[in-house]
Protein backbone atom coordinates (compact mmCIF):
# COMPACT_ATOMS: atom_id res chain seq x y z
CA UNK A 1 0.00 0.00 0.00
CA UNK A 2 1.17 3.42 -0.85
CA UNK A 3 1.20 6.28 1.61
CA UNK A 4 -0.33 9.55 0.67
CA UNK A 5 2.02 12.05 -0.13
CA UNK A 6 2.30 14.72 2.01
CA UNK A 7 1.53 18.28 1.44
CA UNK A 8 1.88 21.91 3.00
CA UNK A 9 1.11 25.24 2.19
CA UNK A 10 2.56 26.87 -0.55
CA UNK A 11 5.76 28.66 -0.45
CA UNK A 12 4.48 31.73 -1.70
CA UNK A 13 1.21 31.93 -1.21
CA UNK A 14 0.60 35.23 1.00
CA UNK A 15 -2.08 35.05 3.67
CA UNK A 16 -3.15 36.51 6.67
CA UNK A 17 -5.17 35.62 10.18
CA UNK A 18 -8.81 37.27 10.73
CA UNK A 19 -9.50 35.95 13.78
CA UNK A 20 -10.97 32.57 13.27
CA UNK A 21 -10.55 32.71 9.28
CA UNK A 22 -7.59 32.84 7.29
CA UNK A 23 -6.88 34.84 3.60
CA UNK A 24 -4.72 34.02 1.28
CA UNK A 25 -3.52 34.36 -2.33
CA UNK A 26 -0.50 33.67 -4.51
CA UNK A 27 0.62 36.63 -5.94
CA UNK A 28 -0.47 35.83 -8.71
CA UNK A 29 -4.19 36.27 -7.92
CA UNK A 30 -6.31 39.12 -8.68
CA UNK A 31 -7.76 39.09 -5.32
CA UNK A 32 -7.83 36.84 -1.82
CA UNK A 33 -9.75 33.99 -0.80
CA UNK A 34 -11.51 33.75 2.68
CA UNK A 35 -11.07 30.26 4.50
CA UNK A 36 -13.55 29.59 7.60
CA UNK A 37 -13.82 27.33 10.21
CA UNK A 38 -12.95 23.88 9.57
CA UNK A 39 -11.38 24.82 6.16
CA UNK A 40 -9.14 28.02 8.26
CA UNK A 41 -8.21 25.60 10.87
CA UNK A 42 -6.91 23.19 8.14
CA UNK A 43 -4.37 26.10 6.59
CA UNK A 44 -3.00 26.36 9.78
CA UNK A 45 -2.64 23.01 10.19
CA UNK A 46 -0.76 22.63 6.74
CA UNK A 47 2.04 25.11 8.13
CA UNK A 48 3.94 21.19 8.75
CA UNK A 49 3.82 18.81 6.05
CA UNK A 50 0.87 16.53 6.54
CA UNK A 51 -1.04 13.35 4.87
CA UNK A 52 -4.63 14.17 4.14
CA UNK A 53 -5.47 10.91 6.22
CA UNK A 54 -3.38 12.07 9.19
CA UNK A 55 -4.59 16.10 8.29
CA UNK A 56 -8.53 14.43 8.68
CA UNK A 57 -7.27 12.67 12.49
CA UNK A 58 -6.42 15.98 13.65
CA UNK A 59 -9.27 18.00 12.80
CA UNK A 60 -11.83 15.08 13.47
CA UNK A 61 -9.82 15.35 16.58
CA UNK A 62 -10.37 19.17 17.13
CA UNK A 63 -14.00 19.24 15.69
CA UNK A 64 -15.21 15.97 17.83
CA UNK A 65 -16.36 14.62 14.34
CA UNK A 66 -15.42 11.08 12.40
CA UNK A 67 -12.03 10.76 11.01
CA UNK A 68 -13.33 9.32 7.87
CA UNK A 69 -16.78 11.61 7.22
CA UNK A 70 -13.70 14.51 7.86
CA UNK A 71 -11.80 13.02 5.20
CA UNK A 72 -14.47 12.39 2.42
CA UNK A 73 -14.71 15.89 2.91
CA UNK A 74 -11.29 17.25 2.93
CA UNK A 75 -10.32 15.65 -0.26
CA UNK A 76 -12.06 17.63 -2.65
CA UNK A 77 -11.29 20.79 -0.62
CA UNK A 78 -7.42 19.94 -0.41
CA UNK A 79 -7.63 19.05 -4.25
CA UNK A 80 -9.08 22.55 -4.79
CA UNK A 81 -6.05 23.76 -3.03
CA UNK A 82 -3.82 21.94 -4.88
CA UNK A 83 -5.58 22.63 -8.53
CA UNK A 84 -5.20 26.41 -7.28
CA UNK A 85 -1.56 26.63 -6.39
CA UNK A 86 -2.10 27.02 -2.84
CA UNK A 87 -0.83 24.23 -1.35
CA UNK A 88 1.89 22.05 -2.47
CA UNK A 89 2.97 18.21 -1.95
CA UNK A 90 6.25 17.76 -0.44
CA UNK A 91 8.86 16.11 -2.60
CA UNK A 92 9.95 12.79 -2.08
CA UNK A 93 13.49 13.92 -0.73
CA UNK A 94 12.17 16.81 1.30
CA UNK A 95 9.61 14.11 2.92
CA UNK A 96 12.48 11.91 3.78
CA UNK A 97 14.44 14.27 5.40
CA UNK A 98 11.91 16.22 7.30
CA UNK B 1 -9.86 63.19 15.05
CA UNK B 2 -11.70 62.83 18.65
CA UNK B 3 -10.77 59.40 20.38
CA UNK B 4 -12.97 57.78 21.99
CA UNK B 5 -12.19 55.59 24.87
CA UNK B 6 -8.36 56.52 24.81
CA UNK B 7 -7.59 54.19 27.65
CA UNK B 8 -8.93 51.12 25.89
CA UNK B 9 -7.09 52.08 22.45
CA UNK B 10 -3.99 52.69 24.61
CA UNK B 11 -4.34 49.72 26.05
CA UNK B 12 -4.76 47.49 22.57
CA UNK B 13 -2.07 49.13 21.14
CA UNK B 14 -0.26 47.46 24.43
CA UNK B 15 -1.63 44.07 23.73
CA UNK B 16 0.89 41.33 23.81
CA UNK B 17 3.64 44.10 25.13
CA UNK B 18 3.66 41.80 28.66
CA UNK B 19 1.62 45.30 30.12
CA UNK B 20 -1.02 44.29 32.86
CA UNK B 21 -4.55 45.14 32.87
CA UNK B 22 -7.24 44.45 35.58
CA UNK B 23 -9.62 42.50 34.15
CA UNK B 24 -10.84 42.48 30.34
CA UNK B 25 -11.76 45.64 28.89
CA UNK B 26 -15.46 45.80 27.72
CA UNK B 27 -17.35 48.89 25.50
CA UNK B 28 -20.40 49.88 25.85
CA UNK B 29 -22.70 49.77 22.82
CA UNK B 30 -22.70 53.63 22.79
CA UNK B 31 -19.27 53.94 22.48
CA UNK B 32 -18.39 51.08 20.30
CA UNK B 33 -18.77 52.76 16.67
CA UNK B 34 -16.80 55.79 18.16
CA UNK B 35 -14.07 53.35 19.11
CA UNK B 36 -14.19 51.09 16.35
CA UNK B 37 -13.77 54.20 14.00
CA UNK B 38 -10.64 55.23 16.23
CA UNK B 39 -9.30 51.70 16.13
CA UNK B 40 -9.55 51.22 12.49
CA UNK B 41 -7.92 54.84 11.69
CA UNK B 42 -5.02 54.10 13.61
CA UNK B 43 -4.67 51.01 12.10
CA UNK B 44 -5.20 48.74 15.43
CA UNK B 45 -7.88 45.88 14.38
CA UNK B 46 -5.20 43.07 14.56
CA UNK B 47 -4.36 43.81 17.71
CA UNK B 48 -8.01 44.17 18.68
CA UNK B 49 -8.44 40.99 17.15
CA UNK B 50 -5.59 39.24 19.43
CA UNK B 51 -6.72 41.15 22.02
CA UNK B 52 -10.33 39.56 21.65
CA UNK B 53 -8.96 36.33 21.00
CA UNK B 54 -6.99 35.96 24.00
CA UNK B 55 -9.56 37.01 26.42
CA UNK B 56 -8.07 40.46 26.90
CA UNK B 57 -11.37 42.57 25.66
CA UNK B 58 -14.68 41.19 25.44
CA UNK B 59 -16.90 42.02 22.69
CA UNK B 60 -20.65 41.00 22.16
CA UNK B 61 -21.28 39.38 19.15
CA UNK B 62 -22.30 41.86 16.93
CA UNK B 63 -19.20 44.34 18.32
CA UNK B 64 -16.65 41.12 17.45
CA UNK B 65 -18.37 40.34 13.74
CA UNK B 66 -17.68 44.34 13.09
CA UNK B 67 -14.16 44.15 14.29
CA UNK B 68 -13.28 41.43 12.00
CA UNK B 69 -15.42 42.96 8.93
CA UNK B 70 -13.25 45.86 9.47
CA UNK B 71 -9.73 43.95 10.27
CA UNK B 72 -10.55 41.74 7.20
CA UNK B 73 -10.98 44.94 5.24
CA UNK B 74 -7.97 46.15 6.40
CA UNK B 75 -5.95 42.53 5.61
CA UNK B 76 -7.03 42.47 1.99
CA UNK B 77 -5.50 45.76 1.47
CA UNK B 78 -2.07 44.60 3.35
CA UNK B 79 -2.39 41.20 1.30
CA UNK B 80 -3.15 43.35 -2.08
CA UNK B 81 0.06 45.72 -1.58
CA UNK B 82 2.42 42.58 -0.71
CA UNK B 83 1.63 41.09 -4.41
CA UNK B 84 2.64 44.52 -5.38
CA UNK B 85 5.77 44.69 -3.42
CA UNK B 86 6.71 41.48 -5.05
CA UNK B 87 5.71 42.59 -8.18
CA UNK B 88 7.88 46.02 -8.02
CA UNK B 89 11.35 44.28 -6.61
CA UNK B 90 11.05 41.70 -9.10
CA UNK B 91 10.96 44.64 -11.76
CA UNK B 92 13.29 46.63 -9.74
CA UNK B 93 15.90 43.53 -9.49
CA UNK B 94 15.40 43.25 -13.24
CA UNK B 95 16.88 46.26 -14.02
CA UNK B 96 19.20 46.42 -11.09
CA UNK B 97 18.34 48.46 -8.06
CA UNK B 98 18.35 47.32 -4.83
CA UNK B 99 15.66 48.23 -3.27
CA UNK B 100 15.00 47.92 1.01
CA UNK B 101 11.84 47.55 2.01
CA UNK B 102 10.49 50.14 4.98
CA UNK B 103 7.57 49.86 7.08
CA UNK B 104 4.37 47.87 6.36
CA UNK B 105 5.17 44.84 5.00
CA UNK B 106 8.92 44.24 6.92
CA UNK B 107 7.73 45.17 10.56
CA UNK B 108 4.52 42.81 10.24
CA UNK B 109 6.44 40.03 9.35
CA UNK B 110 9.59 40.24 11.29
CA UNK B 111 8.97 42.49 13.98
CA UNK B 112 5.50 41.23 15.12
CA UNK B 113 4.63 38.00 16.56
CA UNK B 114 2.15 37.46 13.67
CA UNK B 115 1.36 39.70 10.16
CA UNK B 116 -1.91 40.16 11.14
CA UNK B 117 -1.49 42.43 13.62
CA UNK B 118 0.55 45.04 11.33
CA UNK B 119 -1.87 46.26 9.26
CA UNK B 120 -0.38 48.78 6.79
CA UNK B 121 -2.02 50.93 4.22
CA UNK B 122 0.91 51.48 1.57
CA UNK B 123 4.71 50.85 0.61
CA UNK B 124 7.99 52.10 1.46
CA UNK B 125 11.28 51.32 -0.81
CA UNK B 126 13.95 52.79 0.36
CA UNK B 127 16.81 52.90 -2.87
CA UNK B 128 20.43 54.85 -3.22
CA UNK B 129 20.68 58.18 -4.74
CA UNK B 130 22.56 56.36 -7.38
CA UNK B 131 19.75 54.24 -8.33
CA UNK B 132 16.78 56.82 -8.10
CA UNK B 133 15.84 57.49 -11.61
CA UNK B 134 16.23 53.32 -12.13
CA UNK B 135 13.59 52.87 -9.80
CA UNK B 136 11.61 55.72 -11.14
CA UNK B 137 11.86 54.40 -14.41
CA UNK B 138 11.21 50.91 -13.45
CA UNK B 139 8.41 52.17 -11.44
CA UNK B 140 6.25 53.79 -14.70
CA UNK B 141 7.22 50.64 -16.56
CA UNK B 142 4.86 48.90 -14.13
CA UNK B 143 2.34 51.60 -14.88
CA UNK B 144 3.17 53.89 -11.96
CA UNK B 145 2.33 57.54 -11.75
CA UNK B 146 4.07 60.33 -9.72
CA UNK B 147 1.56 61.72 -7.57
CA UNK B 148 3.16 65.09 -6.55
CA UNK B 149 5.84 67.01 -9.18
CA UNK B 150 8.64 68.61 -7.64
CA UNK B 151 9.42 72.29 -6.62
CA UNK B 152 12.46 71.56 -9.49
CA UNK B 153 13.89 68.83 -10.94
CA UNK B 154 16.49 66.77 -8.41
CA UNK B 155 14.71 68.57 -5.23
CA UNK B 156 13.83 65.16 -3.49
CA UNK B 157 17.27 63.61 -4.67
CA UNK B 158 18.89 66.41 -2.65
CA UNK B 159 16.73 67.80 0.12
CA UNK B 160 13.51 65.54 0.06
CA UNK B 161 13.27 62.11 1.92
CA UNK B 162 9.98 60.27 -0.50
CA UNK B 163 8.28 60.30 -3.63
CA UNK B 164 4.85 59.24 -4.08
CA UNK B 165 3.99 56.76 -6.99
CA UNK B 166 0.47 55.93 -7.32
CA UNK B 167 -0.42 52.55 -9.15
CA UNK B 168 -3.12 52.07 -12.02
CA UNK B 169 -5.32 50.35 -9.01
CA UNK B 170 -4.86 53.55 -7.14
CA UNK B 171 -2.04 51.65 -3.95
CA UNK B 172 0.34 54.08 -3.30
CA UNK B 173 4.40 53.48 -2.74
CA UNK B 174 6.57 56.17 -1.58
CA UNK B 175 10.09 55.31 -3.27
CA UNK B 176 12.40 57.08 -0.34
CA UNK B 177 16.25 58.22 -0.57
CA UNK B 178 16.39 58.36 3.10
CA UNK B 179 14.32 57.88 5.96
CA UNK B 180 12.63 61.66 6.95
CA UNK B 181 12.32 65.14 5.36
CA UNK B 182 13.55 68.15 7.11
CA UNK B 183 16.77 68.60 8.72
CA UNK B 184 17.08 65.15 9.95
CA UNK B 185 16.69 63.96 6.59
CA UNK B 186 20.23 66.19 6.00
CA UNK B 187 21.27 64.82 8.80
CA UNK B 188 21.18 60.67 8.56
CA UNK B 189 23.38 59.69 5.94
CA UNK B 190 21.40 56.96 3.27
CA UNK B 191 24.82 55.38 2.39
CA UNK B 192 25.22 54.43 6.15
CA UNK B 193 21.31 53.47 6.11
CA UNK B 194 21.61 51.05 3.10
CA UNK B 195 25.34 49.29 4.46
CA UNK B 196 22.63 47.61 7.63
CA UNK B 197 20.18 45.73 6.01
CA UNK B 198 19.00 41.59 6.07
CA UNK B 199 16.74 39.55 4.26
CA UNK B 200 13.58 38.48 5.04
CA UNK B 201 10.96 35.85 2.72
CA UNK B 202 7.72 36.94 1.69
CA UNK B 203 5.57 35.08 -0.93
CA UNK B 204 8.76 32.55 -1.56
CA UNK B 205 11.56 35.56 -2.59
CA UNK B 206 14.32 36.79 -0.30
CA UNK B 207 13.41 40.51 0.21
CA UNK B 208 15.51 43.48 1.79
CA UNK B 209 15.01 44.73 5.36
CA UNK B 210 17.13 47.37 7.63
CA UNK B 211 18.58 45.34 10.23
CA UNK B 212 17.34 45.28 13.57
CA UNK B 213 18.94 48.75 15.14
CA UNK B 214 18.65 50.45 11.98
CA UNK B 215 15.05 49.25 12.02
CA UNK B 216 14.51 50.05 15.50
CA UNK B 217 16.16 53.87 14.80
CA UNK B 218 13.42 54.01 12.15
CA UNK B 219 10.63 53.64 13.58
CA UNK B 220 11.40 56.05 16.17
CA UNK B 221 12.46 58.44 13.84
CA UNK B 222 8.63 58.23 12.26
CA UNK B 223 6.71 57.96 15.37
CA UNK B 224 8.31 61.17 16.42
CA UNK B 225 8.62 62.86 13.10
CA UNK B 226 5.43 61.70 10.83
CA UNK B 227 2.52 63.08 12.93
CA UNK B 228 2.25 65.33 15.78
CA UNK B 229 1.08 63.78 17.80
CA UNK B 230 2.10 60.63 17.26
CA UNK B 231 -0.42 58.03 16.12
CA UNK B 232 -0.20 54.88 18.35
CA UNK B 233 0.46 52.13 15.79
CA UNK B 234 4.10 53.90 15.11
CA UNK B 235 4.77 54.21 19.04
CA UNK B 236 3.60 50.30 19.39
CA UNK B 237 6.45 50.05 16.32
CA UNK B 238 8.78 51.80 18.41
CA UNK B 239 8.22 49.31 21.62
CA UNK B 240 7.98 46.34 18.99
CA UNK B 241 11.33 46.50 17.02
CA UNK B 242 12.99 47.69 21.12
CA UNK B 243 11.96 44.95 22.21
CA UNK B 244 12.24 42.35 19.63
CA UNK B 245 15.18 41.19 16.96
CA UNK B 246 18.66 42.03 18.46
CA UNK B 247 18.96 45.56 18.43
CA UNK B 248 22.88 46.54 18.98
CA UNK B 249 22.33 49.04 21.60
CA UNK B 250 25.97 50.59 21.06
CA UNK B 251 25.62 50.58 17.26
CA UNK B 252 21.99 52.01 17.93
CA UNK B 253 23.60 54.92 20.25
CA UNK B 254 26.66 55.71 18.08
CA UNK B 255 23.97 55.97 14.40
CA UNK B 256 21.93 58.43 16.87
CA UNK B 257 24.74 60.69 17.47
CA UNK B 258 25.92 60.79 14.01
CA UNK B 259 22.80 61.15 12.80
CA UNK B 260 22.10 63.55 15.06
CA UNK B 261 18.72 62.03 16.15
CA UNK B 262 18.86 61.33 19.66
CA UNK B 263 16.74 63.97 20.93
CA UNK B 264 14.08 62.28 18.35
CA UNK B 265 15.31 58.98 19.81
CA UNK B 266 14.33 59.87 23.58
CA UNK B 267 11.36 61.71 22.25
CA UNK B 268 9.85 58.67 20.52
CA UNK B 269 11.13 55.99 23.69
CA UNK B 270 9.39 58.59 26.25
CA UNK B 271 6.29 59.05 23.71
CA UNK B 272 5.94 55.27 23.50
CA UNK B 273 6.19 54.90 27.43
CA UNK B 274 3.80 57.19 28.12
CA UNK B 275 1.13 56.28 25.84
CA UNK B 276 1.50 52.49 25.86
CA UNK B 277 2.58 51.90 29.61
CA UNK B 278 5.30 49.76 28.98
CA UNK B 279 9.08 50.48 29.73
CA UNK B 280 11.64 51.37 27.43
CA UNK B 281 13.31 48.10 26.27
CA UNK B 282 16.49 46.91 28.43
CA UNK B 283 19.64 48.31 26.90
CA UNK B 284 17.40 51.31 25.51
CA UNK B 285 17.95 53.90 28.52
CA UNK B 286 21.51 54.75 27.38
CA UNK B 287 19.83 56.35 23.70
CA UNK B 288 17.47 58.12 25.87
CA UNK B 289 20.66 59.79 27.90
CA UNK B 290 22.25 61.10 25.30
CA UNK B 291 23.82 64.51 24.76
CA UNK B 292 21.69 66.83 22.33
CA UNK B 293 23.21 69.88 20.74
CA UNK B 294 20.93 72.84 20.05
CA UNK B 295 20.17 72.53 16.70
CA UNK B 296 18.77 69.30 17.28
CA UNK B 297 16.62 70.20 19.82
CA UNK B 298 15.46 73.32 17.64
CA UNK B 299 14.71 70.95 15.02
CA UNK B 300 13.16 68.57 16.91
CA UNK B 301 10.98 71.69 18.50
CA UNK B 302 9.98 72.89 14.93
CA UNK B 303 8.20 69.54 14.87
CA UNK B 304 6.38 69.02 18.48
CA UNK B 305 5.33 71.93 18.38
CA UNK B 306 3.06 75.05 16.45
CA UNK B 307 6.08 76.12 14.38
CA UNK B 308 5.54 72.47 12.38
CA UNK B 309 2.55 74.09 10.08
CA UNK B 310 4.15 77.53 10.68
CA UNK B 311 7.19 76.68 8.12
CA UNK B 312 9.61 75.35 10.95
CA UNK B 313 10.83 72.26 8.96
CA UNK B 314 11.54 74.55 6.09
CA UNK B 315 13.71 77.01 8.47
CA UNK B 316 15.38 73.84 10.06
CA UNK B 317 16.10 72.29 6.99
CA UNK B 318 17.57 75.48 5.45
CA UNK B 319 19.96 75.67 8.94
CA UNK B 320 21.11 71.96 8.34
CA UNK B 321 21.83 72.23 4.25
CA UNK B 322 25.32 72.24 4.51
CA UNK B 323 26.68 74.49 1.79
CA UNK B 324 25.53 78.05 0.58
CA UNK B 325 25.01 76.77 -2.72
CA UNK B 326 23.02 74.31 -1.31
CA UNK B 327 20.73 76.97 0.94
CA UNK B 328 20.05 78.70 -2.35
CA UNK B 329 19.38 76.24 -4.20
CA UNK B 330 16.63 74.97 -1.60
CA UNK B 331 15.55 78.43 -1.04
CA UNK B 332 15.09 78.92 -4.84
CA UNK B 333 13.21 75.47 -5.16
CA UNK B 334 10.76 76.63 -2.29
CA UNK B 335 10.01 80.21 -3.60
CA UNK B 336 10.48 79.65 -7.13
CA UNK B 337 9.38 76.81 -7.99
CA UNK B 338 8.15 74.89 -11.50
CA UNK B 339 5.10 76.24 -13.13
CA UNK B 340 3.61 72.57 -12.47
CA UNK B 341 4.65 72.13 -9.18
CA UNK B 342 2.10 75.70 -8.33
CA UNK B 343 -0.40 74.25 -10.17
CA UNK B 344 -0.44 71.10 -7.84
CA UNK B 345 0.13 72.72 -4.95
CA UNK B 346 -2.04 76.00 -5.18
CA UNK B 347 -4.57 75.89 -2.30
CA UNK B 348 -8.20 74.94 -4.05
CA UNK B 349 -10.13 78.22 -5.62
CA UNK B 350 -7.68 79.89 -5.95
CA UNK B 351 -5.13 80.93 -9.02
CA UNK B 352 -1.42 79.37 -9.08
CA UNK B 353 1.12 81.82 -9.36
CA UNK B 354 4.11 82.87 -7.16
CA UNK B 355 2.15 85.19 -5.35
CA UNK B 356 -0.36 82.98 -3.59
CA UNK B 357 2.45 80.90 -3.32
CA UNK B 358 4.30 83.57 -1.13
CA UNK B 359 1.34 84.42 0.69
CA UNK B 360 1.59 81.62 3.75
CA UNK B 361 5.12 82.66 4.43
CA UNK B 362 4.53 86.38 4.12
CA UNK B 363 1.99 85.92 6.93
CA UNK B 364 4.12 83.66 9.12
CA UNK B 365 6.70 86.34 8.60
CA UNK B 366 4.97 89.29 9.67
CA UNK B 367 3.59 87.30 12.67
CA UNK B 368 7.36 86.66 13.45
CA UNK B 369 7.95 90.49 13.36
CA UNK B 370 5.06 91.24 14.78
CA UNK B 371 5.82 89.24 18.03
CA UNK B 372 10.07 90.48 17.91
Amino acid sequence: MTEDPRVRRGTSVLWRSCGPDVLLMRPTDPRPVLLEGTAAVAWRLLGDPRTPASLAEELAGEFGADAAEVRTALDPFLADLLHRGLVEPVRLEESLRG
Amino acid sequence: MGEARPDLVRAVAAFGLGSTLDGPLTVPDGDWRAVLGTLTFQRLTGLAVAAADAGALELTAGQWAQLLKAHRDAMVHALTLERTLLEVTAALERDGVSAVVLKGPALAHTAYPDPSWRPFGDLDLLVSVVEWEAACAALRSLGFSRVHPEPRPGFVVRFGHTALHRSPEGLELDLHRTLVAGPFGQWIDPAELLRGTVSFSLGGRSLRRLDDTRRFLHACVHAVLGFAPPLLLPLRDVAQTGHSGSVDWELAASLARRWRIAAVVGEALGAAREALGVPAPPGAEALGALPVGRGERRALSAYLGPRRFRGGPAVETLRAIPSVPGKVAYLRALLLPSREFLAARAPWGRRPGYLTRWTTPLRWLRRAVGRA
